[in-house]
């Protein structure tokens, strides 16, 4: 199952990552073996995206968990759930902004470009202008909530929760969008203590898809 | 009865381990945990996530069980998650053999009676835990410093970075606490099985 995001990275032909300088050492493609150079393979060809991305390398230090990480973001990211692509790749760029990571936030607001949200939706979520008029009511009343669950999970309570149901997402949805944040608040911290940089997708896809940005503009004036 | 958020979540256990638990414990009387109805809802993600948790938490490493549970636990306090922080505190304690010792830790990890290289992997947490987009590599050096090897730290970031998931998975849906004896329990199965259950 190639997807569109990655398909986009293996059209761009862009030379392959650098071997990036971080905290603590990864383990780089050319160096990989066995178990960890079969997780590679599996990924390039599942997924159809010419090199695997820093997270993973970190994760691959230790092969048994490279797995459960693959296995996790593979069935609760990288898929349609109660909550469609876009909206989990919405709460994947602000929490990943939030917590100062640029490695995440690169690639998730990347994500997010891909499965169709504006460059002013982009916008409202790395900057937190969560009253944006580029994100729907309901969207901020998610973000607000996904804002919270990452601050001050432990200030959540039913009111939270009643205010999501009233503004029209499922129980499964919000189950999910608590899911979805706490994850990023663990992938924020393992990408961030490794020191990885951003990957600059976001500039490829400003240099590749020039023509959805247009198409965005005309979405934009359209809506306004 | 155990109170969740979200009433699907509590309502609708799915089949596996965790839903039998919850029948078990209904039909008993026995202490119910909020958190089995967090892993019956979404089987599959449980079990990668206990899976995961089984290889960072209690697999051999060169950073003792002990400490990677007091991370928890400490960790968990700095996010204000009482369920987490009670669990991990109990389970550390059993490691320990030392109960007073681990909440001096959560307390204050400077005037506890730690050994200094535990002190220094216990600040490098909170760093990770509150302010892990400023760490570089100084804080990397400081613990190499300490006696620290690049397999330790990795453990401790995802020891640390795992309970960031669970604080937040645990307290965003309203699990609270069960009764100390009820820790204590599950602490002594812990500390001898990991998270694994069969």
């Amino acid at each position: 199952m190639a997807l569109p995001e990655y398909e986009m990275i293996a059209g761009a032909r862009r030379d392959p990552a650098q071997t990036a300088i971080t905290n603590i050492p990864v383990i780089e493609e050319s160096a990989a073996t066995g178990e960890v150079a079969a997780l590679y393979d599996h990924f390039r060809t599942h997924f159809g995206r010419p090199d695997v991305p820093g997270i993973l390398k970190c994760f691959a230090t230790h092969p048994p968990l490279l797995k459960q990480m693959m296995d996790l973001s593979e069935s609760l990211i990288f898929a349609e759930g109660a909550l469609t692509r876009k909206h989990k790749e919405m709460i994947a760029t602000l929490i990943s902004a939030q917590n100062l990571c640029p490695y995440c936030a690169d690639s998730h607001g990347f994500f997010l470009r891909v499965h169709g949200g504006t460059a002013k939706t982009l916008d409202a979520l790395q900057t937190g202008d969560l009253g944006s008029s580029g994100l729907s009511g309901a969207e901020q009343a998610l973000l607000n909530f996904a804002r919270k669950v990452n601050l001050t999970s432990h200030q959540i309570d039913r009111e939270d929760v009643n205010h999501l149901l009233q503004a029209g997402w499922s129980e499964v949805q919000i189950a999910e969008a608590i899911h979805i944040t706490s994850l990023f608040a663990t992938f924020n911290r393992v990408a961030n203590a490794f020191g990885l940089g951003s990957q600059e997708l976001l500039a490829l896809y400003a240099n590749v898809a020039g023509t959805h940005s247009r198409e965005d503009a005309l979405v934009e004036r359209n809506n306004s | 009865m155990t109170s969740l958020f979200l009433a699907d979540v509590e309502n609708k256990p799915q089949p596996g381990t965790y839903f039998d638990l919850i029948a078990v414990a209904k039909s008993s009387g026995a202490d119910s945990w909020g958190i089995w109805n967090l892993r019956a809802f979404r089987p599959r993600i449980a079990d990668s996530l206990v899976r995961l948790s089984q290889e960072i938490m209690h697999e051999p490493a060169p950073i003792s069980v002990a400490l990677r549970e007091l991370i928890a636990a400490y960790t968990s306090s700095l996010n204000h998650c009482e369920f987490c922080m009670k669990a991990h505190a109990a389970v550390a304690a059993s490691l320990y053999n030392d109960e007073a010792l681990v909440w001096s830790v959560i307390r204050d990890v400077e005037s506890a009676a730690l050994a200094e290289q535990d002190k220094a992997m216990l600040r490098f947490a909170r760093k990770v835990t509150l302010q892990s987009g400023l760490i570089d590599r100084a804080e990397i050096a400081t613990l190499h410093a300490a006696g620290w090897d690049d397999t330790s730290i990795f453990y401790a970031i995802a020891a640390c970075a795992l309970f960031n998931f669970y604080n937040r998975f645990v307290s965003a849906n309203g699990v609270r606490p069960v009764s100390d004896e009820a820790f204590r329990r599950l602490a002594s199965r812990m500390a001898e099985k990991g998270y694994v259950r069969e």
